[in-house]
């Protein structure tokens, strides 16, 4: 070590005695500050990411860190006795500004990562926004929960006896309850046991398997249990509205008048649509089909009525029950193929829809190589209310719609809306492998999905006081839309959950729903994630080293 | 930054990073092992088996002579071979799912305090110990099981401790 130059008086003090000794400790350091400080800040840095990144040996990151800062402080103290030695030179100044600003920016971030812990905030930044809970679920807990709820999760501790599929849902429902319980404003919380290390809790709330969780309202003592589920928001949110005895909203398929069905989950069907009854049942309504021949009433908690591809006459029994229904405020929903049953035609054109004869042909917009499948964008939309930050959504097949004749005065008719329309080049046609209009055919646009609110059938003047809640009926010229083959398909979900959620007046639901959560992670071998791991750790690091020192001998 | 702190920022990389690849090593290196036991013992050294079941004790010893194992009672009884066969295998080390680590406090809580169940093992070499077994977990796969004295509990097989137990509420007579 390069001793510094001694001034007289320090030659000729006595060098006995401890103030000799720290005057000696002091100017022996001499030109070593500069790199005892900067040693002391990188002991610091390092030991922190050690303790960050590397868990196991968090004792010996402690170790480096408690070092480093200790020998940062101590030649910072040191130097202060002589700051004319610390200051005085160029190199020493710039090694003890860096380390200073090294040690403010570990400061900012260990501050920033305390406020973070403290005053957790949720960024979804998924394409599907697959971490955040629905309008929905957030209008439940935030202001219609009236008393405590407490969820109990009950996981086994060790993920090692999971498997993985299960490790997944788990942590998902983990995530959910978090949200939930974060969105609450306190109502809602919920705590965790592991079943085999708390079998006596497990006993007390009637749980024998799991990973499961009950939801218990506080004040009534109600309990719901949901199991491991694939969809924890929708099934926690049941679970809450079932314990806290708010009412579900129930939509009913109206049964026996189509093939086409509801209970289909295979993602290719044509003639299933389970992927739209599952979209229903995750906007959090119950779902039952109807079938008027058995019951011979429409249930008073029929928040909807839906009927799919009708192909069959309707009858008019059925007829008299739903008019009836619609007269006292209810909702119906018809989505027609080409060429429905002229009952069915009838029975809607009384409410202000006609379905005409054939399929709609766009030249001008439609799925590339099928002119029988219209497509319809955001200039086609007639109703932001329903259709905003919509994307595309297209028709496979559609039935032309327009609107019936109602009398000049006193309509029943309280407002029609219309949803989307096809484009002006379109017309009607029987001639499936025609692509260009005759004069002969009905010129578009036509309707392709409208919602009429309406007091009575308005083909019927009116001179009666209108009812305080008109019915609604919504009519689309195309089911196929819904079927699971195109139900994920750009907005054809999102189209017809969001006239579901306009019908049966739930604001909250009108919003582009969260799609179906995406596999994301990126499987590798132990080989391929060794190697990312410790490229990621020592690469970048080692690159950087490389091209500092590159930099410097050049310059030296 | 100078040569120096280059220098020392390297040397504490490679330190770091050096320990890190070496425990990470050796963890990979590690085999995971699939045999959890309790304990291990090999059959051929048993010679006393007692188990007591909620106030009722039943005791079997080897036999040297009949080359049996016999009721430990003034009967000397030989048992049913059809129903012993087996028994001192499951007793050479019953396999768990889990340890838990417990305190005196846990212990109740499992149903080890006082236990329903205690089996006492015996040996040639004069040795002895002795398993607690309590309730089942709730989903009715496993018991709690300690070994006499340990502060871990383990997840057994519901079926080894409902054999054993089957010892005492229906002894295996022999029939003639």
């Amino acid at each position: 070590m390069k001793l510094p130059r001694r001034s007289p008086e320090e030659t000729a003090a006595p060098k006995n005695g401890s103030l000799a000794l720290v005057r000696e400790l002091v100017s022996g350091l001499g030109a070593s500050k500069g790199t005892l400080i900067i040693s002391g800040a990188v002991a610091v840095l390092v030991g922190l990411l050690v303790v960050a990144m590397l868990p196991k040996l968090r004792g010996l990151g402690l170790s480096v860190f408690s070092f480093g800062a200790i020998l940062f402080l101590a030649v910072m103290l040191i130097g202060l006795l002589q700051p004319q030695d610390l200051l005085a030179r160029r190199k020493q100044r710039y090694g003890g500004i860096a380390s200073v600003a090294v040690m403010a920016v570990i400061g900012i971030i260990a501050l920033i990562n305390l406020l973070s812990v403290n005053n957790d905030v949720l960024f979804d930044m998924t394409a599907s926004q697959q971490y955040s809970l629905s309008p929905q679920a957030l209008s439940v807990l935030a202001e219609r929960l009236d008393g405590e709820v407490i969820a109990t999760a009950f996981f086994v501790e060790e993920s090692s006896r999971q498997r993985p599929v299960e490790s997944v849902m788990v942590a998902r429902m983990k995530d959910y309850l978090e949200e939930f319980a974060r969105q609450s404003d306190g109502l809602f919380s919920y705590r965790v046991f592991d079943p085999e290390r708390f079998p006596d809790v497990a006993t007390e709330m009637g749980v024998d398997q799991w990973p499961v969780v009950v939801f218990e309202e506080i004040s009534s003592g109600n309990q719901q249990t949901v199991l491991t589920t694939a969809n924890p928001e929708q099934e926690f949110l049941t679970a809450l509205l079932e314990i806290t005895g708010l009412e579900q909203k129930v939509i009913y398929i109206l049964d026996g008048y189509s093939s086409w069905n509801p209970d289909d989950l295979s993602a290719g069907a044509r003639e299933g649509f389970g992927f739209a009854v599952q979209g229903i049942l995750s906007d959090s309504y119950a779902v039952r089909t109807l079938n008027l021949l058995q019951v011979g009433q429409i249930p008073d908690d029929a928040a909807a009525v839906v009927a799919v591809a009708p192909n069959r006459d309707i009858r008019g029994d059925d007829v008299a029950l739903l008019e009836a229904y619609l007269q006292r405020g209810g909702r119906l929903l018809v989505l027609f193929e080409p060429n429905p049953p002229t009952t069915w035609r009838d029975f809607i054109a009384r409410w202000g829809i006609q379905v005409l004869n054939g399929y709609v042909v766009d030249p001008a917009s439609h799925v590339a190589g099928a002119p029988l499948t219209p497509v319809v964008g955001q200039g086609q939309y007639r109703d932001p209310h329903v259709t905003s930050l919509m994307d595309l959504s297209f028709f496979p097949g559609l039935a032309p719609l327009w609107l019936a004749d109602q009398p000049e005065e006193g309509s029943a008719a309280v407002d029609l809306r219309l949803l989307a329309v096809s484009s002006e080049t379109s017309f009607a046609t029987d001639d499936l492998e025609r692509t260009a209009p005759l004069a002969s055919d009905a010129p578009g646009p036509f309707i392709v999905g409208a919602v009429v609110r309406a007091t009575g059938p308005i083909e019927e003047s009116t001179s009666s006081a209108p009812s305080e809640t008109p019915g609604v009926v919504a009519v689309f010229g195309d089911s196929d839309f819904i079927s699971n083959k195109y139900f994920y398909a750009f907005s054809n979900g999102d189209l017809f959950l969001n006239v579901i959620g306009d019908m049966v007046s739930d604001e909250t639901l009108i919003s582009v729903r969260p799609k179906s959560v995406v596999f994301r992670e990126m499987a590798m071998t132990p080989k391929e994630f060794a190697f990312v791991r410790y490229t990621s750790w020592l690469l970048l690091p080692v690159l950087i080293s490389i091209a500092g020192t590159v930099v410097w001998w050049r310059r030296r | 930054m100078g040569i120096k702190q280059v220098m020392a920022l390297l040397i504490a990389l490679a330190i770091v990073g050096g320990y890190a690849l070496v425990q990470e090593s050796a963890q990979d290196a590690a085999p995971i092992s699939s045999d959890t036991f309790l304990y291990s013992i090999r059959s051929r050294d048993v010679s006393l088996v007692e188990i007591t079941h909620i106030g009722d004790t039943e005791r079997f010893v080897w036999d040297g002579q009949k080359r049996s194992w016999v009721f430990d009672d003034h009967s000397r009884a030989g048992v049913s071979e059809y129903r012993w066969g087996g028994i001192t295998l499951l007793l050479e080390g019953p396999k768990y799912e889990r340890l838990l680590k417990v305190d005196q406090v846990d212990l109740g809580r499992f149903g080890l305090d006082p236990p329903s169940t205690t089996i006492r093992v015996g040996l040639d070499n004069g040795d002895r110990f002795a398993l607690d077994v309590g309730i089942t977990t709730p989903d009715g796969l496993n018991h709690y099981v300690r070994l006499e004295g340990a502060d871990e509990v383990a997840l057994v097989d519901r079926s080894w401790g409902d054999v054993l137990v089957h010892l005492v509420t229906e002894p295996p007579y022999a029939t003639e």
